[in-house]
């Protein structure tokens, strides 16, 4: 089926299965590689993006859900004065190690950011529940977001 | 490969679920999982597919004097959001999933999926939440014991489809959830209870108290609530042996890949002493 969706701020318009998941469109049709695959299952988020500027794992949505809806991948976001304090944050604590699960970090970290600028530490670890990293033990990404949200003051 | 229906409204969707023999997908987040493939493949769901999750009929909470009522695609994070309703009510939500879980997932998805294990149900069974159910023919409001018969298993008939939650809206002196999982987020619960009770000078009024992981369905015994109801507080506490004993028999989990019998047993009794003796005698 056709579906209309925008994209990373451009309109897309897509020919596919109904219940192809988002994770597979947006890898293999639009070949936006940030996505990664790690559990298939909503456990890990490593195939996190924002859905209407919701933070969703993209392997549980069809697409027939994403029509005339918008779409953030890492490939858009990082364009934005929001990802450099994001980007800065992460450099400074040493956020990033193999990078695997970084674009979803770092999506969850501007959608919790968004919905709460001055976040303390406890809501940084809520706010990344859903993601798992198997390489920095979380402490670095907790910092990373906490320094992010520093450098980025007013923009969110 | 299977069809896709996306009415336009749920009068059209009562339409094709009468019409078509059809699976509803409402938030996906079940669904999504349980038919997964390999990677670049689309999920293999076994019949035509009726989406309903974008409708926008079903996505409003309304609240009036006596009722909460809460439409089939509202999600987990909605329901979270809503400065209207009660933080107790919010408790075992919050402890759902994960961020972006709570996001799509809803609690009608969570109902008619009627796992033993869904995270809602402890709360719906204790608050007497009734299931709204139409069809073209009309609709039938049927409580939620009633409405779930097993695991996996509803009285929804293939012409129908959930389309709200009624709670009903009362205060409560006292609430409990304790959740016990593997991890903090993204854990199916190995045991939960939540439980409510209102206490009228040293009596007790009302106490309604389940238990969810450890049957079947969710375990709530009114028998047994009410011998405790109209008990007075220092009787309760000589009395508290014998109620553990009670739920004790009424417990009856199984051996699975996320704890064992035994275990759940234990954590249920436990539990349920420490809502009598921390929050209702205090």
């Amino acid at each position: 089926m056709r579906i209309d969706f925008k994209l990373n701020n451009q309109v897309v318009s897509i020919d596919v299965e109904h219940s192809k998941r988002l994770l597979d469109v947006l890898r293999d049709d639009l070949n936006l590689t940030s996505v990664k695959e790690g559990c298939a299952e909503g456990e890990c988020g490593a195939c996190s993006v924002l859905f209407n500027g919701m933070l969703v794992n993209s392997c549980l949505i069809p697409a027939v859900n994403i029509s005339g809806c918008e779409i953030v991948t890492l490939e858009g976001y990082r364009g934005t004065k929001r990802f450099e304090a994001i980007k800065q944050g992460f450099e400074q604590c040493g956020s990033v190690q193999c990078g695997f699960c970084t674009p979803g970090f770092v999506l969850a970290a501007e959608a919790l950011l968004s919905s709460n600028p001055n976040p303390s530490k406890d809501e940084v670890i809520k706010g990344i529940e859903g993601n798992l990293c198997r390489c920095t033990g979380y402490q670095m990404i907790v910092d990373g977001i906490l320094a992010a949200k520093e450098v980025g003051k007013g923009l969110w | 490969m299977v069809n896709s229906f996306w009415p336009m409204t749920l009068s059209e969707a009562l339409d094709i679920r009468k019409n078509h023999n059809v699976m509803i997908f409402n938030g996906g987040s079940d669904l999504m999982v349980k038919y997964r493939c390999w990677s670049g493949i689309s999920v293999d769901l076994p019949k035509d597919i009726l989406y309903i999750g974008h409708l926008n009929e079903l996505k409003s909470i309304d609240i009036n004097p006596s009722e909460i009522i809460i439409g089939a695609a509202v999600s987990y994070a909605q329901f979270l959001k809503d400065s209207r309703l009660p933080i107790e009510f919010k408790h075992p939500i919050e402890q759902i999933g994960s961020v972006a879980i709570r996001n799509i997932g809803t609690l009608v998805g969570n109902i008619c999926n009627a796992s033993p294990a869904g995270d809602t149900l402890p709360m719906l069974y204790a608050l007497d939440a009734k299931v709204v159910i139409m069809s073209t023919k009309g609709q039938r409001i049927v409580e939620i014991s009633d409405f779930i018969t097993g695991p996996g298993s509803t009285q929804l008939n293939h012409d129908e489809i959930v389309t709200r939650i009624i709670i009903p809206r009362k205060t409560y002196d006292r609430t409990f959830y304790r959740k016990v999982g593997t991890r903090k987020a993204n854990a199916i619960s190995k045991v939960s209870v939540f439980s409510v009770a209102d206490i009228k000078e040293s009596r007790i009024d009302d106490i309604r108290i389940c238990i969810g992981s450890c049957g079947p369905t969710v375990i709530r015994v009114k028998k047994i609530e009410s011998s405790i109801i109209d008990l007075r507080l220092s009787e309760l506490t000589l009395d508290i042996d014998r109620f553990l004993r009670m739920y004790d028999e009424k417990i009856v989990p199984i051996d699975d890949v996320r704890s064992t019998k035994i275990y759940r047993s234990k954590v249920a009794c436990n539990l349920i002493k420490t809502f009598l003796t921390k929050e209702v005698i205090l």
